[in-house]
């Protein structure tokens, strides 16, 4: 029984390459001179050489028919006319789509102005006070939650919500809750007068009332009734100085009606704001002072929103401008076919 | 005119330039597909299929070996048609007997001129054994040496064929090769004599 050869993978290797001529010179020199000395190489590559001869002795397979191409079995190409109404329509959409954005573009500008009126209504109000307080004549009175009381010197107040601060001035001063309406003139009732121990200095001139804002709810006795009660009696007003105009870091300013004699044993009021640390300005307490803004400084959340809505505006801007790119072209094009079409 | 030039006006719409390109390899194409598929019909079916897909897509042919080229996309359609029987395997509903007249039909009998009947006894024979080798190696295995050994690429040609480094056709060619050596070692017999003879002393 004739013994197999057997030989390592990397020579069988190198013996393939060898016959089909894929070995360089040295490699090939190397080899033959091993196949010289090793028996065992010169029959692997003999069987080698006898495999392919086997394989290439293989009968060629002739085409049983003619394989060439005819029109009919070739798939229709698409014609670059078939692409008109996806253009028309790509041309449509676009345009709506940036209908659509436009609606959501304009949507939030119509309901804004109504909210910046109501924004506005309060700054209005602080607004007409100053400007009022500039070019009346005769300075304007400004209630904040009330009309100022006259208080005696045993710091009584009338009204309601107006503490009594020991020791300060004893004007309080209140602001009107609604804008202002038409003014009435309005005497304090005897009645209050009577309960409050009120009582005219000599020789004073009670001719100018208290002014009122219409429409404006108290609780004390001197001012109240819808209607215009005008009385002979004078009624005895408290000197007032004009107060600088109220700032946001500013505490509730005082505002002291001019053109009557002071109260007896009132103290002087001083022009100076006092600091607030603690206590309550002029017998105002802190919880009733309004904190009044103006219109032009935005709070912190408030800028970040609008931050986001540039940001989101600008987005909305860029996709216009594509939609509007993409209907135009597409439309150019889809036309341009059409017409070209030949009948 | 060369199979470039062909090509050039076949990108350009020209059907007759392609079907001359048909011509020239269509044997070649259907005697790798019978390789591969050991089968005439299913051979038949892959190599019109391949016909097809290379002359749409023609415009991916970037120069070099159009043989080379379209055997790739002959090889491609054979593997398809392997995994399509694969998912409905096929049973024939008469068994083919290679005796009957209908034999003279055959395309072994179409590939030799004037055979005589001991040659083409011989050459059936042949048929029989290297297909029956072939048809036990390895898909891979198989094509390499079909391409290099049969149809007779080098290397390179080899290496874009099957879209594989060129290492990695010299290591399926030495391990088919050594496969088939194996196997006709056992049919031996079935080989021709001069064949048989040089078989029987490397045993």
């Amino acid at each position: 029984m004739a013994m197999k050869t057997q030989i390592s993978s990397r020579d069988w290797y190198l013996l393939n390459e060898y016959i089909d001529h894929q070995l360089d010179v040295a490699a090939r020199t190397r080899l033959e001179q091993r196949l010289e000395r090793e028996p065992e190489l010169q029959a692997a590559l003999e069987s080698l050489r006898r495999v392919r001869a086997v394989l290439r002795c293989a009968p060629v397979h002739k085409a049983p028919r003619s394989f060439v191409l005819t029109p009919q079995m070739l798939p229709a190409r698409r014609s670059i006319f078939s692409w008109v109404p996806v253009l028309g329509v790509t041309s449509v959409l676009a345009v709506i789509l940036l209908a659509v954005s436009f609606l959501v573009q304009w949507a939030p500008t119509v309901s804004a102005p109504m909210a910046a009126k109501e924004v506005a209504a309060p700054a209005e109000m602080a607004v007409v006070a100053t400007e009022a307080a500039e070019q009346s004549p005769t300075p304007v009175i400004i209630y904040w939650g009330g009309p100022p009381v006259v208080q005696d010197d045993r710091g009584r107040g009338g009204m309601g919500g107006v503490g009594g601060g020991g020791g300060a001035p004893e004007t309080t001063v209140l602001m009107p809750t609604s804008p202002p309406a038409a003014q009435k003139l309005v005497q304090p009732t005897e009645a209050y007068m009577q309960t409050e121990n009120i009582q005219p200095a000599p020789g004073e001139q009670m001719e100018t009332p208290v002014v009122v804002e219409e429409g404006y709810a108290t609780e004390g006795a001197l001012l109240a009734p819808a209607e215009p009660q005008l009385e002979s009696t004078p009624v005895p007003l408290i000197e007032v100085t004009e107060m600088p105009l109220i700032t946001p870091s500013v505490p509730t300013p005082t505002y002291i009606v001019e053109g009557g004699p002071a109260l007896p044993q009132q103290p002087a009021v001083s022009e100076e704001l006092p600091s607030e640390p603690g206590g309550p300005i002029l017998g105002i307490s802190k919880a009733v002072s309004p904190t009044f803004l103006p219109a032009e400084t935005p709070l912190p959340s408030q800028r970040a929103d609008v931050g986001e809505r540039r940001v989101l505006a600008a987005g909305l801007s860029l996709v216009q401008v594509a939609l509007a790119a993409v209907a135009v072209l597409t439309g150019v094009v889809a036309l341009i076919l059409h017409f070209s079409r030949k009948p | 005119m060369n199979d470039l030039q062909l090509v050039q006006y076949a990108l350009q719409g020209d059907l007759d330039a392609f079907n001359r390109l048909v011509l020239a390899y269509q044997d070649m194409a259907y005697n790798l597909a019978y390789r591969i598929l050991s089968d005439a019909d299913a051979a038949e079916d892959a190599t019109q299929t391949a016909f097809l897909s290379a002359y749409r897509n023609l415009h991916h042919f970037r120069g070099g070996s159009f043989r080379a080229w379209l055997l790739r996309v002959v090889t491609n359609a054979c593997y398809d048609e392997l995994r399509r029987q694969q998912r409905h395997p096929v049973t024939a509903l008469e068994p083919v007997h290679e005796e009957d007249d209908d034999e003279i039909e055959s395309p072994s009998w179409l590939a030799d001129s004037s055979p005589s009947p001991e040659q083409q006894i011989e050459t059936r024979e042949l048929e029989r054994a290297i297909q029956n080798c072939l048809d036990e190696l390895p898909l891979d295995f198989r094509t390499v040496v079909i391409m290099v050994d049969i149809q007779g690429l080098d290397y390179q040609e080899a290496s874009l064929a099957i879209g594989k480094p060129l290492g990695t056709v010299k290591s399926r060619l030495a391990r088919a090769r050594l496969r088939l050596r194996d196997c006709l070692e056992h049919l031996a017999e079935l080989l021709p004599a001069n064949l048989r003879l040089g078989l029987r002393e490397w045993r």
